[in-house]
């Protein structure tokens, strides 16, 4: 501030001088009003409420602004069972403002606005004549997202890195419906690419369609080839009043399994080639555990059917296959610790059958295929085995089984100097699983039972250990350190330390 | 009057290609002098075949050296037919080895004029460059090497071009996508001096299990079938061995090969090539320009010899010729439109009446004016979606590793159209700037975050 | 006190080994010696394995040849309706090579094409080498080592006649069998197509990349299909052959069949086979016309293949 004339120009330098020290301090006066206000405002709000929480309103308008792509049509289905013309009777001052509420909840999960929808409250002018003194209007303010938005980066997954493209197109035609269109490229799924159309039904965000298409190519190094995927599905989700959720889905998928190593087994070699898989899923899921990564107390059931190839769904490969998924988790008290000590113990157990069936009307019902079977093993399932280390084995491939029993009991401590509210935990687990093939026995059903009874043939595959839990708010990542106690001959054990990253683990 | 039209001299011989050489050959020996004209020419597509050497008579063009004897035999009612009266066994080894030949011939040529790096760059390209007039040799030879490419991928010898570092694609021809096959390594090969070097071996195993079945064949005979006759396979032979023989090559693996372990053959093709094609033809002689000589002394030049080429100044149809050859290059670059024309191709069987030709011409003119117009559309396309959209380049080599062919010859054609792009007016280029500006300011709709973050499987 | 000296002994052999690692790098990151000894423990019970799925192949004792051919065709031992896996089945039976046939594509073999050779898994030891795949060009030297008898002619005129074969005719039979639009649909599609798999739009998806393959090798030779060019030069090729022949009952004058028969046999069964319903027969015809090649072939049928009739 080298000003060359200082004579004329004190004062303003002076002023200068003073300027920001006073703005300051006028925008914390002006932050202390306003804060000083808003309490008021609020206390008297609260009051207000307070007293009149049982006080009869009726609702004349609901107005929201700042929704210019959002389709009339789409909000009338949310707003209209609030207006009072289509109530039976008023509400009290309460209940409307928890119906508003979880109206402004409903807004927020269609991912259309920002964050952070503001509800205001009004009484209209009572020199409109058709007001009624009980009658309030509401405004919701709401900013509407980019309708198009462009994401890359990079994915680290288990043994797997990725880079990723991604372009949403949301609200289409201003009622939530979104065009998805993803691309990525990695070590492990070699390339990627899906399209998918997703809106919601009759404005609720828990009933859904969806259709997709896909094309990908993925390494299985466990069974020494490469999978190619080409297809389109359709799917229908929805939740029930408990708060289950429900989906049903059509899938079509042209299989390509290809690129096999040179010391591929012969099982692989026989699977080699194209097939179509046209199947129906339909998937139950319940989940009431208080944390997805380290609950302490919940349960969570998942069921999933399938059913490819029968009857009028044809395509190259027929069979019904169901899965079942469970987890349970319960705090443990520990003597000496008030409340909730942090430690808990849950178990889980999942089980799957694959049952062959006849393509289309036939009677000839086809054998399992490498990309049909299951596979078990590797850190997120059965720790302790590396990636589909479990079940049948030839040469250097593990070629997947029909039937399947897994089950695995963990113990999670919270860290002694760190606390529980850290995401943080110690572990020790022990886990089993049985990973078969059918049987070759004269009817279907004879090998189905007879392998399904051959699981409680001798000991399990298990192995035991103990390691540490990090639950970050995307995924939960394990180091374990674990010894495999029993095993079939091939079966692949993992002696020592081990590292999972993944969402769903046993 | 027969015209037969032929790729330029270089090398000293008559023509630079194989299949060339044979058919002047072949026409030396069967057609009386004075009977035919030789044109050096730059556009295959006059042909019905798509192919160099063509044959005009009158309206007539017949496209490939086989379907040339064939017609020279048809119209001269037998009279112009170097394998007549051969016996039966003679004429059926005449049948084999012309395709043993240019079955096994071509890849070498292939490899040592065109898919060795050091070769092409500094031979054969420059050669092609004094043949073509411009723009030709940006397209034409890039594209006659990508063919070269192809017919020898299955002898996993592209190591020899070092300008690729995709590594060598796999020994056979299926249905399995390249893009599905594993990559394999090449680096030793590339980290070595040369690559002919580190090749050595395997080039020079091909080239005796070429020439060996051929110098067998002889024998102690003058020719390759018969004692006595000059048939279509010695013109086939001819033309090969002596683009094998002649060219002098930074890597001159072929010759070298050829020189050491079958000088018979050497020497056959050295006197048969003096006596066929005359002594070294240049390419004045070709275009017969001038060089100081009057009339006079050309015309002498012209009658000396009996070996001597009857040459005529090519007509190239002016600048709609190079033109149209360019453009319908250009097209064939651009991959889904270059596979559409190729795929009208078919159709065009070699036809022997004028009708024929002059329809698929004319035919293939409107092929060539829609295919540029829909390849400027995707070239622009292109370039807009490069712009705006950040992943597409990675998307874009993804595909060029699936598709080696396709997309290698999108960047032929890319070079080409930005060699006309830098002749453009000065003001259009503004405006397209512009353009772009107008483009930027509409960005703020699209909102890119960037992030990396981990996840589960 | 004595209950100190075991420790320190182990503490000094702990030294030692970790300054025997500091040498060498690998060592580093070895595993500790009670850690070793714990995994040296485990696992504590291992049960015999487990049995593989019920598609999975049965072990043989003979060697696998995997070729395109229908499953009851394989079974069968009859001819394969790929020209080159054809060459080979011959080839194996002339050498007297017992074999098993297993219906298969591309997307098995490890070169991209079929047919390959898979040996013979004795007993349990499924050693890597025994899983390693024979492409077929190693077919000779595996067939000398498994006791085959090959006599392989050596005259000159080998390699150029060979040279028809894998060009002029086997040009002729790319267009004829994909892109004859007649015989593609009346024999490749059934072949080829159909056995793939049953979606009709996956079926067009393969039918489009066999023509267009089939295009784009043609179109590595020329500029142009010439059709009028491909048969002709097949025509003469067949001719050839047949004046190669003569009167001989195999090739190169030989007594017994040879790789070349079988190589020969392979485009002339395809071609004379009825049952394979050829629409546009240009090229048969070419071929009945030459009275010698068509008895070369019923030799080989009935020699090789008779006893399947």
């Amino acid at each position: 501030m080298a000003d060359p004339v200082d004579s004329g120009d004190e004062l303003l330098e002076s002023l200068r001088k003073v300027d920001p020290k006073k703005v300051e301090e006028k925008a914390k006066e002006l932050a202390e009003r306003e804060a000083v206000h808003s309490a008021k405002a609020q206390q008297r709000l609260a009051e207000l409420i307070g007293t009149n929480s049982t006080l009869p309103v009726t609702i004349s308008s609901i107005r929201l602004i700042g929704a210019s792509h959002t389709r009339r049509s789409f909000l009338d289905r949310l707003f209209n069972p609030l207006l009072s013309a289509n109530q039976d009777r008023p509400f009290t001052l309460q209940e409307a403002l928890n119906e508003v509420g979880s109206v402004a909840t409903k807004l927020q999960r269609f991912d259309i606005y920002h964050p952070g929808i503001h509800t205001f409250i009004d009484r209209p002018s009572p020199t409109d004549p058709n007001s009624t003194v009980t009658d309030i209007d509401i405004f919701l303010q709401a900013r509407e997202r980019g309708r198009i938005s462009l994401k890359t980066g990079t994915d680290l997954g288990n043994v797997e890195g990725s880079a990723y493209g991604n372009l949403t197109w949301r609200n289409i035609f201003g009622g939530a419906e979104s065009l998805t269109l993803n691309a990525s490229a990695g070590t492990r799924t070699r390339s990627a690419y899906q399209a998918t159309f997703d809106a919601p039904i009759l404005s609720d965000p828990d009933t859904r369609a969806t259709i997709d298409v896909l094309a990908s190519s993925t390494l299985k190094p466990w069974a020494s080839h490469e999978e190619v995927l080409k297809g389109a599905g359709a799917k229908f989700s929805w939740a029930t009043k408990s708060g289950t959720r429900h989906q049903v889905g059509y899938s079509g998928i042209w299989r390509q399994i290809t690129g096999l190593d040179k010391n591929a087994s012969p099982t692989i070699r026989h699977d080699a080639g194209d097939t179509v898989k046209s199947s129906i899923t339909h998937t139950w899921l319940a989940d009431r555990r208080d944390h997805p990564f380290i609950p302490s107390r919940g349960y969570l059931i998942k069921t999933i059917s399938e059913i490819a190839g029968w009857g009028p769904l044809q395509g190259d490969v027929a069979f019904w296959k169901s899965e079942v998924e469970t987890s349970g988790a319960v705090p443990i008290p520990i003597p000496g610790i008030e409340g909730d000590s942090g430690v808990s113990f849950s178990a889980g157990l999942r089980a799957g059958m694959l049952y062959p069936l006849a393509v289309g009307f036939g009677s000839e019902t086809k054998h399992s295929r490498i990309n049909d079977r299951f596979q078990l093993g590797g850190p997120t399932d059965v720790r302790g085995f590396k990636i589909s280390g479990l079940g049948p084995r030839d040469g250097p491939d593990a070629v997947g089984g029909d039937v399947y029993a897994a089950g695995s009991a963990n113990l999670l401590i919270p860290f002694p100097r760190v606390g529980k509210d850290t995401p943080l935990r110690l572990q020790l687990f022990a886990n089993a699983g049985r990973l078969l093939a059918l049987k070759d026995k004269k009817t279907t059903s004879e090998s189905v039972y007879s392998t399904i009874a051959q699981l409680g043939d001798g000991i399990p595959s298990m192995a035991a250990g103990m390691g540490v839990v990090y639950a970050h708010p995307v995924a939960r990542f394990e180091l374990n350190f674990s010894l495999p106690l029993v095993l079939r001959r091939g079966e692949e054990g993992r002696k020592g330390l081990q590292f999972g990253v993944g969402i769903n683990f046993l | 009057m027969l015209e037969l039209h032929v790729w330029g001299p270089a090398f000293g011989l008559p023509s630079l290609d194989a299949h060339c050489l044979a058919a002047i050959a072949y026409l030396q020996q069967a057609v009386p002098r004075g009977k035919w004209q030789l044109i050096a020419s730059c556009n295959p597509a006059l042909s019905p075949t798509n192919e160099l050497p063509a044959l005009k008579n009158g309206d007539i063009w017949i496209g490939g050296f086989r379907n040339i004897f064939h017609y020279l035999a048809q119209c001269s009612a037998g009279e112009w037919v170097l394998d007549a009266g051969l016996p039966e066994q003679e004429g059926a080894d005449c049948i084999a080895f012309s395709s043993f030949v240019e079955a096994n011939g071509q890849p070498l040529i292939d490899l040592s004029l065109y898919v060795s790096t050091q070769n092409y760059t500094t031979t054969t390209r420059p050669l092609y460059s004094a043949l073509l007039p411009l723009p030709l040799p940006y397209l034409t030879p890039p594209s006659i090497r990508a063919t070269a490419k192809s017919r020898t991928a299955h002898l996993g010898l592209s190591a020899l071009d070092i300008d690729s570092d995709d590594s060598s694609p796999p020994p056979s021809q299926s249905i399995i996508p390249e893009s599905l096959r594993r990559p394999r390594n090449t680096v030793s090969s590339l980290l070595s001096a040369s690559p002919e070097a580190s090749a050595q071996i395997r080039l020079d195993a091909l080239g005796t299990n070429f020439f060996e079945p051929l110098e067998k064949l002889r024998g102690r005979k003058q020719f390759f079938v018969s004692e006595s006759q000059f048939s279509s396979l010695d013109c086939l032979v001819l033309g090969y061995l002596s683009l094998m023989l002649v060219p002098e090559l930074p890597q001159p693996w072929l010759a070298q090969c050829m020189k050491k372990k079958f000088p018979s053959l050497c020497k056959w093709t050295e006197e048969l090539r003096k006596t066929v094609y005359g002594p070294e033809v240049t390419i004045h002689d070709a275009f017969l320009t001038k060089l100081g000589d009057s009339e006079l002394d050309l015309r002498l030049k012209r009658l000396r010899g009996r070996g001597h080429l009857p040459w005529k100044a090519p007509d190239n149809g002016g600048a709609i010729g190079v033109g149209s050859v360019f453009l319908s290059g250009v097209a064939d670059g651009i991959p889904v439109v270059g596979q559409l024309r190729r795929n009208t191709r078919m159709r065009q069987h070699g036809g022997l009446t004028t009708e024929d030709g002059v329809e698929s011409s004319s035919f293939q003119y409107l092929a060539v004016i829609a295919s540029v117009v829909a390849g400027l559309g995707a070239v622009a396309g292109y370039m807009f979606h490069q712009g705006l959209i950040s992943f597409g380049e990675r998307e874009e080599s993804k595909e060029s590793v699936s598709d080696n062919g396709g997309l290698g010859a999108f960047g032929e054609a890319g070079a080409a159209l930005g060699f006309y792009a830098s002749q453009m007016d000065e003001q259009v280029r503004r405006q397209r700037v512009m353009e772009e500006m107008n483009e930027t300011t509409h960005v703020p709709v699209v909102e890119v975050d960037v992030e990396l973050e981990k996840q589960g499987p | 006190m004595p209950p100190k000296q075991p420790v320190e002994k182990k503490a000094a052999d702990e030294q030692s080994s970790f300054s025997r690692s500091t040498r060498n790098v690998r060592d580093f990151f070895s595993i500790p010696t009670p850690v070793k000894h714990l995994f040296g423990l485990v696992p504590v019970v291992t049960y015999p394995p487990n049995q593989l799925p019920l598609r999975a192949p049965k072990p043989a004792r003979i060697p696998s040849l995997y070729v395109f051919t229908k499953d009851q065709d394989a079974m069968a031992g009859r001819p394969s309706f790929n020209p080159s896996c054809l060459k080979w089945q011959t080839f194996l039976n002339i050498a007297g090579v017992d074999h098993r046939l297993i219906s298969s594509n591309n997307h098995s073999s490890p070169t991209g094409s079929l047919p390959f050779l898979l040996p013979a898994v004795y007993g349990s030891n499924t050693s890597q080498d025994s899983l390693t795949p024979i492409a077929s060009n190693k077919f000779i030297k595996y067939a000398t080592e498994h006791g085959g008898k090959v006599e392989e002619s050596s005259s000159m005129r080998y390699e150029a006649y060979q040279s028809l074969l894998d060009h002029r005719i086997r040009n002729a039979w790319l267009y004829t069998l994909y892109l004859e639009p007649l015989n593609f649909s009346a024999v490749a599609y059934p072949l080829y197509v159909s056995l793939t798999s049953s979606n009709p739009l996956v079926r067009a998806s393969i039918s489009h990349q066999l023509r267009a393959a089939a295009e784009a090798e043609l179109l590595k030779h020329t500029s142009i299909i010439d059709t009028d060019d491909l048969y002709s030069e097949a025509d003469k090729a067949f001719e050839a052959l047949s004046i190669l022949l003569g009167e001989d009952s195999w090739f190169f004058g030989n007594d017994k069949p040879a790789l070349f028969d079988a190589s020969v046999f392979a485009y002339t069964q395809l071609l004379l086979d009825d049952e394979l319903g050829w629409k546009e027969k240009k090229l048969c015809r070419a071929l009945r016309s030459r009275a010698n090649l068509v008895q070369h072939r019923e030799r080989l049928l009935v020699r090789y293949f008779g006893d399947h009739e």
